[in-house]
């Protein structure tokens, strides 16, 4: 697999020179693949929002680089434009942004942006990222105002999706949706990922969804990257996270239970379905099983 | 960033000037912005210049601050001096086509320098030791003679505390929704005036709709709390004139005094 982007010593200080300064992010340094889907987890104000936005440059770091590609995308500021079609950003409660008339037009702002103009290239890519986001087609049509909430994230995201990022950064994409509507708006990104192959890192403070999706973790604490591993490993360690104030999926943290009760069984099991599979396996050598 | 503006901000402090009763700084300020455009000679501008530096002192707010505020307006000085500059009257003593400039010119322009900066520095001496729930309460107690005219002064000063309160949320907002079309692409930072205009559109609206929802939501949530208007409410912090207020009241009055005193004995330069 090849490297996508890397970061090297990323740190970024808040309000320098004023008694509101504050460190956000320190030394942060790392190198995702291509075709990756990473969770980033950490509590609030780990300084999770500040990282991402760096990496699409919203966000100049003040100290460290950002490599898009083997290129550093601070090098020339005046192309930093083109670093965000590259990088798509979905940010928290994106519904918030949607303007145009219609959904249409909305989610063809992106793609305008980047200097498209033959209508019929924009128009595959709002249908294509439309039906990438389950929106249905008979709402293009619709004012963005007029949908309903779990619509207009839909609609939102696909504003991001029609630019065809190579990396897609999600902060929190389910908040505020209902069960059904995470876990289908969750199903459809990891569809979109498996289809587009391409990079996807996601913010969430969900552990199950995050243990659902993702192949490897980033976990954040106190502008620090404290692991950077894949998901199994993350979530062996289910005691340091309790430690940093996050969790570990609740059927991990019943097997890890089992383990220090000294029960056979392997860290970081991420799914029911994989549990089950264990403790039946257990329960039949006992003999205790049917 | 939008958020860089010191003008107009509060810092949380416990000077003297902190403590003095709002009504009595609001009084103050108005009465010190009409004297401080009647100082016709250098001592009485030197005067209330030193009025000024007096509080900036007090209230125990750095001075880097006060500069900050100046900022914003130093387009305005400059401008407002240079037309000050070219119209004096009296005998030229450099000259260039229509261009002439006058003792009383240079007059002129040191003074309406001074007295904006002056303006400025006291207004942000208010606003920078007064809360903005302080400043609304003391206008609403200082309009309420008004009530008698059926001037609806609660309403005026409930809708200036909300619009207050909103300053810094809306801000927020607007960072955000920058960022956010920024990440769609949108390029807010050149071409000419026509497309940066166009460039804001993406701004406004989500703003404007959001203003709209929290406009509402707090409606909701007031009338939840049983909110009916001003009539028989009473407040948390009552205002009271103790000592300290007093004693400003009189400094004032003296540097009003002696403002008027120098104005009829000491010849006018412009």
């Amino acid at each position: 697999m090849s490297e996508i982007l890397r970061l090297e010593n990323l740190g970024f200080t808040y309000g320098v020179g004023t008694p509101f300064e504050k460190r956000a992010v320190d030394d942060v340094s790392l190198s995702i693949n291509k075709g990756e889907f990473i969770g980033v987890i950490g509590h609030t104000g780990s300084g999770k929002s500040t990282l991402v936005q760096m990496l699409n440059g919203l966000i100049k770091p003040t100290d460290g680089k950002v490599i898009l590609e083997g290129e550093d995308i601070w090098e020339k500021p005046k192309e930093i434009r083109k670093v965000r079609f590259k990088v798509g950003m979905v940010f928290q409660y994106p519904e918030y942004q949607l303007f145009e008339e219609d959904v249409y037009k909305d989610i063809s702002f992106g793609p305008q942006n980047m200097g498209i103009i033959d209508p019929l290239e924009i128009d595959s890519r709002v249908r294509s990222a439309a039906k990438f986001t389950g929106l249905r087609e008979e709402l293009l049509e619709k004012s963005p105002f007029d949908l309903s909430g779990g619509e207009k994230r839909r609609a939102a995201i696909a504003g991001v999706i029609a630019m065809d990022p190579e990396i897609l950064i999600l902060d929190e994409p389910t908040a505020g949706l209902d069960p059904m509507g995470r876990d289908v708006l969750l199903s459809q990104i990891l569809q979109y990922h498996k289809r587009r192959q391409n990079t996807i890192l996601l913010v969430s403070h969900s552990m199950e969804d995050i243990a659902r999706v993702a192949d490897k973790i980033m976990v954040m604490n106190h502008s620090h990257l404290v692991m950077f591993d894949s998901t199994r490993e993350v979530f062996s360690h289910g005691r340091e996270l309790e430690k940093i104030g996050l969790r570990v999926p609740q059927i991990t943290k019943i097997m890890l239970e089992l383990k220090e009760k000294g029960f056979n069984v392997p860290d970081g099991i991420l799914t029911v379905d994989e549990a089950f599979e264990y403790i039946s396996r257990i329960l039949k050598k006992e003999g205790k099983l049917w | 960033m939008v958020r860089d503006v010191a003008f107009g901000q509060y810092f949380p402090g416990k000077s003297i000037i902190h403590r003095l009763d709002p009504r009595a700084k609001i009084v103050m300020l108005i009465a010190y912005l009409v004297i401080c455009f009647c100082t016709f000679n250098y001592v009485s501008l030197a005067l209330t210049a030193a009025f000024t530096v007096f509080f900036i002192l007090l209230s125990g707010i750095p001075v880097k601050f006060y500069f900050k505020s100046l900022k914003v307006i130093i387009f305005i000085v400059i401008l407002t001096s240079l037309l000050n500059l070219f119209y004096g009257t009296g005998d030229p003593i450099w000259q260039w086509g229509i261009l002439k400039i006058t003792v009383n010119g240079i007059n002129r322009a040191f003074f309406i320098t001074i007295r904006i900066i002056c303006l400025i520095l006291s207004s942000s001496c208010l606003t920078f030791t007064t809360s903005p729930t302080e400043l609304t309460d003391a206008i609403e107690r200082l309009l309420r003679p008004l009530e008698k005219i059926h001037f609806p002064v609660h309403e005026l000063a409930m809708m200036m505390s909300l619009a207050l309160r909103f300053v810094p949320t809306l801000l927020e907002e607007t960072d955000k929704i920058m960022q956010a079309q920024k990440a769609r692409g949108a390029d807010m930072d050149s071409g000419n005036f026509l497309k940066r205009v166009k460039a804001l559109i993406p701004i406004l609206i989500p703003l404007f709709v959001s203003a709209f929802r929290r406009a509402y939501d707090i409606a909701v949530a007031m009338e939840c709390r049983c909110y009916r208007g001003g009539s028989g409410r009473t407040r948390m912090k009552s205002l009271h004139m103790g000592k300290t207020d007093v004693i400003s009241l009189v400094v004032l009055a003296l540097v009003v005094g002696g403002v008027i005193l120098c104005n009829i004995f000491i010849p006018s330069v412009i």
